[in-house]
């Protein structure tokens, strides 16, 4: 099973309603790396890591994680932080590690024990009387208190303030399994840039871009931020009659 | 894995109703001290007539209310940890665990069951406190008769397993067709509870006219009427057909709902 | 350490140039133990991966050793040191000239200011 593969996506298709949010995705992703999966809202970030953890079925096309198909078995090897928590109002932090424990064998209890203990979170608190930064910091104890295959992390720094940022990246980056790979989606590239080794870009559902970061910064001699932002561009309108170069060159260049 | 998430579930709820398990019973016996009290010592019935008809008012409605709640709970509790435990945000830890969809759904089921049952129990026994510890031994030997009865006839043990079980099937039936509902109703991206009760309307309706259609062709299948027919058998074994028959519809329906529930949950999931 | 990263080049050629310049500047000492990837990926904020390739390219150079049983230690080839610590100084010392150039100095012109501003500022320390 330990191919160098841990996840591939054959033609993955994904439609709600008319509206096909992953379009046709093929994408094959090794082991033992830190790859962004960056695009603006609504290019199918979200769609994608729902698919890759078994949240929802694909319309067609094929996904596999670790060679098996979504189930309890990719489940046991995947560590997902969604982009919202997940906590019932009588959950103390406690019966969470405990429901951990007791379905993750990969969970290190003692690793997320220490871990509250160093940001002072008790764990016979309740999760419902914190603060919403605390739950979010919570959630990634949890997520990277797993030795697992699969990092699967959905924005995992959007809306909070740059010391919880800094937390959050360096938990990550210290936590993982190294035999594991992550993938975090966010559309804040500058700053996580740094810590990537791959990049997907990600539009209107389909990958117009996978890379290795060395690769794109020898050829572009650009940060990853920059080239995001070059793909990603949107012409502001300029006025009647304005001549839009820019818009006329990005439409060529998307077929 | 389906022992472990039971044992997940029974956590998430004891706090909230065995509070108001042990609550009905000590408000039952409340009212019985009450009551003795007022209408047993000369002393209250002479002196104070006026504050112990208040004093029962108030143990009373006491009573009528906690009964209330634990009405409302129990039912609450069974729509809530199906909703909000796989359908809203608590959904993201509940559906990314290494299990299948429906060791989800059973453990939910099989613990909506234990707190009906144990709920009707606790509601039993407080009417039984209110109505007189006295009436025990009444009941008991009333028990006793009809063991006595049953042991002369023993093929009528039959019955008593089949009752039970029916009783059973019954009680998971009504909570399945909640959750089949609801997991209809969350393919709603906008209003996921009104579509979730309108699927329960729909579902009661599609399987009344079902049962009137069926009965009717049934009774016309016969011949003669199936009145006639069961006129015509030994009382023993029309019974038998009827609740068999009782049995198996309620089986079906609830295979029904779990398979529903099933396939939209694995299939269908709709997070927002 | 100090890091000092560009994001618009590879992260990697920059930790090792750092890290070199860190070893030549004595910062680590001949023959010192070396911290582990780990800890200076934590240090630096980068991935381990990134951390990882640095060193194997320092290992590479020979300014650091891996030992199976000791762990990663810095070279005690001091000649190595000198040696790459004067191609350091001459590399900073052409790329001072061509900026000079670049200003319409001749290369001696150049060498004679570097003269007087370092006396001055030589002045100056005292």
């Amino acid at each position: 099973m330990n191919t160098n593969t841990l996840v591939e996506c054959k033609n993955l298709t994904k439609a709600f309603g008319g509206k096909r949010a992953l379009d046709e995705v093929n994408l094959q992703v090794g082991r033992g790396k830190v790859v962004g999966l960056l695009g603006p809202n609504g290019s199918g970030k979200t769609t994608l890591i729902k698919i890759l953890n078994g949240l929802i079925m694909p319309s067609y096309g094929e996904v596999f994680v670790d060679g098996s198909r979504p189930g309890p078995y990719t489940k046991s090897v995947i560590s997902y932080l969604p982009d919202k928590t997940y906590f019932a109002d009588w959950m103390k932090v406690k019966d969470i590690f405990d429901l951990f424990e007791d379905f993750y064998k990969d969970f290190n209890r003692e690793k997320a024990e220490d871990m509250c203990a160093a940001l002072g979170i008790n764990p016979k608190d309740r999760i419902k009387s914190m603060s919403k930064g605390t739950k979010e910091k919570v959630q990634l104890i949890l997520v990277m208190s797993r030795e697992a295959q699969l990092y699967l992390l959905d924005e995992p720094i959007a809306g909070v303030d740059p010391a919880a940022r800094d937390y959050i990246l360096s938990t990550i980056i210290n936590n993982y399994n190294e035999e594991g790979t992550v993938l975090i989606s966010t559309h804040l590239i500058s700053d996580i840039e740094r810590v990537l080794d791959e990049v997907i870009f990600l539009r209107n559902g389909q990958i117009i871009r996978h890379e290795s970061v060395d690769g794109i910064k020898e050829k572009e001699g650009k940060s990853i931020d920059d080239v995001f932002k070059d793909t990603f561009k949107l012409v502001p309108y300029m006025g009647y009659g304005y001549e839009n170069e820019a818009k006329k060159g990005e439409c060529s260049s998307d077929r | 894995m389906t022992g472990k998430l039971i044992k997940f579930e029974f956590k998430s709820i004891i706090k909230q109703i065995g509070a108001i398990w042990a609550a009905v019973p000590v408000v039952a016996v409340f009212c019985c001290i009450i009551d003795y009290v007022f209408n047993n010592t000369d002393f209250a019935r002479n002196n104070m007539h006026s504050i112990g008809s208040i004093l029962q008012t108030i143990s009373g409605i006491l009573y009528v209310t906690v009964f209330v709640v634990l009405i409302a709970v129990t039912i609450l509790i069974i729509l809530q940890r199906f909703y909000k435990g796989l359908l809203k945000d608590e959904g993201y830890l509940m559906h990314t665990l290494p299990v299948k969809p429906w060791q989800l759904i059973t453990s939910k089921g099989v613990v909506a069951f234990v707190v009906t049952v144990v709920s009707g129990i606790v509601a039993f026994l407080s009417i039984m406190i209110l109505v007189g510890i006295g009436t025990l031994p009444e009941i008991f030997s009333a028990l006793a008769d009809a063991i006595r009865a049953l042991n002369q006839v023993p093929e009528y043990y039959l019955y008593v397993f089949e009752v039970i079980l029916l009783i059973v099937l019954s009680i998971f039936k009504s909570i399945y067709q909640l959750y089949a509902s609801m997991s209809i109703g969350q393919l709603s991206n906008t209003h996921k509870v009104l579509f979730s009760v309108l699927s329960y309307m729909g579902i009661s309706f599609v399987l009344t006219t079902l049962l009137v259609i069926i009965m009717t062709v049934l009774d016309s299948a016969v011949g003669y009427g199936i009145a006639e027919m069961f006129s015509n058998m030994e009382v023993f074994w029309g019974g038998q057909l009827i609740i068999i028959a009782a049995i198996v519809v309620t089986a079906v329906q609830l295979i029904a709902f779990h398979v529903i529930s099933e396939r939209l949950l694995s299939r269908k999931l709709n997070l927002e | 350490m100090e890091w000092n990263l560009d994001d618009s080049r590879s992260i990697w050629p920059q930790l090792r140039e750092q890290i070199m310049r860190a070893i030549v500047a004595g910062e680590y000492k001949p023959g010192d133990a070396f911290p582990t990837v780990r800890d200076l990926a934590q240090d630096a904020g980068v991935n381990r991966n990134t951390m990882q390739r640095a060193m194997a390219e320092l290992e590479g150079d020979g300014l650091l050793i891996t030992n199976r049983t000791s762990g990663r230690k810095v070279t005690d080839d001091q000649k190595l040191i000198l040696k790459i610590k004067e191609e350091l100084a001459q590399k900073n010392i052409e790329n001072f000239i061509d900026e000079m150039q670049s200003l319409g100095y001749t290369a001696e012109e150049a060498v004679k200011m570097a003269e007087r501003v370092t006396e001055k500022k030589g002045v100056n320390d005292k």
